[in-house]
């Protein structure tokens, strides 16, 4: 961590989160994708993609679950719509809301992340698996805009909507 | 709610239909640069190697080395707890904190040196109030004044108090350009009005209230007011006396002082008429078993421990605002906040909030159509080293009145240059850029398609 002092992100609270992140992300199984070459660009063109262009924005009809939290922070919103069908396969998912870049493409990442995968996929994939699916480097502020989605699909797993089991 | 859209849109055309003329700088208004040579924090890189622009001074200033020294001295010569000790070091520290509150007095030029009440902030200082004031005197049907671009530590704890008390909280509209609408309150105060809590300088907006004449207002049926002054006191001269305000409330921190102090000041009859707030130690004058007698002014509201070398850190801080002299750094924001107005005011899309320059301080927030301030403030800070502030600035019910959730915020202090926020105005310009959409659609290949 020598090299990043002086940044105002190398406050000690700030430097404890991010290393503890990556030690824990070290641990993972190493993904296909590597970390992005450039670990201080927050928008990359994949990122800005996302954003510009989502993956399943819109609203879902034959939903079984939902969920929907906000950050209160800035205002960020998502609200993500899963069909679960008796085996617990995602049959489809979509998602809405407003926010910063980072919320709304995170959203649209773990979407298509999460498309043909299970109940048991969405359980097993952990806070530290979103932060690296996102891939650059965030503080800890900007990891809340960018778990937001992550928390909500938690969320909507256990969420039937009005009419489900 | 409408209103406000409307205003937002309004202003955003007028940008739109001519380039404003930009009055040019009036250099003989600006601070010498020097003064920069005593923060050390200002030769600080961030954001990879870039020099540190620091625009987020509403939130919080930085520190001369002056009072960083106070500081440090303090712990190396002079530290031990105050009014308690009857030796040396003792009576050196209450010495200097009780120096401190002659100090504050000055800064205010209140009538007495115990109307200065240490608290550990304006939050504090509001809550104090609400809570010692309060509820002895506000009763179910009276009624409590706020204005709707109150942060919410003035708006809060009467929130609070409504609620324990049974009184009705109302609250005093802006025009269109985000000031005080004079109309509203002259509306809304009444003879079942019993306190209106209103900020001298809107953190969000910069509108300057006229306080006077609110005041004048407010004692005309018989109202008192408590101004949150934590945006001004720092920026401007204060006559708490030609205010004529019953309560007034500030921050160290806001003021080149550390945090974790700040000041209520109240009439010498009001405080002298309210019951202790927080009870413990140095508020009493004699305890026994079951029952305690108060101390007086100032002691009765300086439960515990006070923030001693806090104090003695602001009193540093005052010596320095009195140095640079307060006329002269409002005078300085002043061209500062023209400046940046007028430039932005000519931005695509962009939206500054609040008043035209005459009536603001040195704070400028705005919100952009497509792009969110946390993009705004990231990138500003990776990639130019600038200091800004995004979000609600903790005024939420402001932002939801002009249809947003967040907007950024860049606000300006004595060490600030016209070079920085040219610097700044550059990385909008600059983010505006990078977040264009570019019709990116169908790039991407999907897994579904």
């Amino acid at each position: 961590m020598g090299r990043r002092r002086g940044r105002l992100g190398s406050l000690a609270s700030v430097r404890w989160t991010a290393a503890a992140c990556l030690t824990r992300a070290s641990k993972l199984a190493p993904r296909a994708s590597p970390m992005p070459s450039d670990e201080e660009e927050l928008y990359q063109d994949h990122i800005l993609d996302h954003y510009e262009d989502p993956f399943h924005r819109g609203h879902l009809d034959g939903v079984t679950h939902a969920h929907a939290d906000k950050n209160p922070l800035c205002g960020d919103v998502v609200k993500i719509e899963l069909q679960l069908d008796d085996e617990g396969k995602i049959v489809d998912l979509y998602f809405d809301g407003e926010g910063c870049v980072i919320s709304q493409a995170s959203a649209s990442m773990l979407l298509e992340e999460m498309y043909g995968k299970t109940v048991d996929d969405i359980k097993m994939f952990s806070a530290e698996d979103m932060l690296k699916l996102y891939g650059p480097r965030l503080t800890p502020n900007r990891q809340k805009c960018c778990l937001l989605s992550w928390k909500v699909i938690q969320g909507a797993i256990h969420s039937p909507v009005d009419g489900e089991k | 709610m409408l209103q406000y859209l409307a205003a937002i849109v309004f202003i955003d055309n007028k940008a739109h239909m001519s380039a404003p003329a930009t009055t040019p700088v009036d250099e003989t208004q600006l601070l010498s640069p020097k003064w920069r040579d005593d923060f050390p924090i200002l030769s600080e890189e961030v954001g990879n190697g870039r020099p540190l622009v620091f625009l987020d001074n509403a939130a919080s200033t930085q520190h001369p080395r002056q009072v960083i020294e106070a500081i440090t001295g303090v712990y190396e010569r002079d530290y031990a707890n105050v009014h308690r000790g009857i030796h040396t070091l003792s009576e050196r520290s209450t010495e200097l904190y009780e120096e401190a509150r002659e100090k504050c007095r000055t800064l205010l030029n209140a009538q007495h040196f115990h109307e200065v009440i240490f608290t550990s902030g304006t939050t504090a200082s509001i809550n104090t109030v609400a809570r010692s004031w309060g509820d002895a005197n506000v009763g179910p049907g009276d009624e409590i004044l706020v204005t709707i671009m109150e942060h919410h530590s003035n708006l809060v704890p009467w929130q609070q108090l409504a609620a324990r008390t049974g009184a009705v909280l109302r609250h005093v509209r802006m025009t269109w350009d985000g000031r005080l609408d004079m109309q509203s309150l002259d509306e809304l105060l009444t003879e079942r009005t019993k306190l209106l809590a209103v900020a001298s300088v809107s953190n969000t907006l910069g509108t300057i209230n006229p306080i006077a004449k609110i005041v004048e207002k407010a004692h005309a049926v018989g109202a008192l007011v408590l101004v949150d002054a934590a945006q001004s006191v720092p920026h401007m001269t204060t006559d708490v006396q030609a205010l004529d305000c019953d309560f007034l409330a500030f921050s160290g921190h806001k003021m080149l002082g550390p945090s974790g102090v700040g000041v209520l000041y109240g009439k010498e009859a009001l405080l002298d008429a309210m019951p202790p707030f927080l009870g413990g130690g140095s508020m009493i004058n004699e305890v026994q078993l079951d029952t305690f007698t108060p101390a007086e002014l100032p002691a009765k509201f300086e439960a515990g421990t006070p923030p001693i070398v806090p104090a003695i850190g602001m009193s540093a801080a005052i010596d320095y605002l009195h140095n640079v002299g307060l006329d002269a750094i409002h005078r300085h924001e002043q061209q500062l906040t023209r400046y940046c107005y007028e430039r932005l005011e000519d931005t695509d899309g962009l939206c500054i909030l609040g008043p035209e320059p005459k009536h603001r301080a040195g704070i400028v927030s705005f919100a952009f159509d497509k792009i969110h301030s946390h993009e705004f403030a990231q990138v500003l800070n990776d990639k130019f080293g600038v200091a800004v502030r995004a979000g609600h600035h903790c005024t939420q019910p402001l932002h939801r009145v002009m249809g947003i959730t967040a907007s950024t915020r860049a606000s300006f202090y004595l060490y600030n240059t016209i070079e920085e926020v040219d610097h700044f105005l550059e990385g909008v310009k600059a983010v505006q850029k990078m977040f264009a959409p570019r019709q990116r659609t169908s790039k991407r290949r999907k897994p579904d398609e």
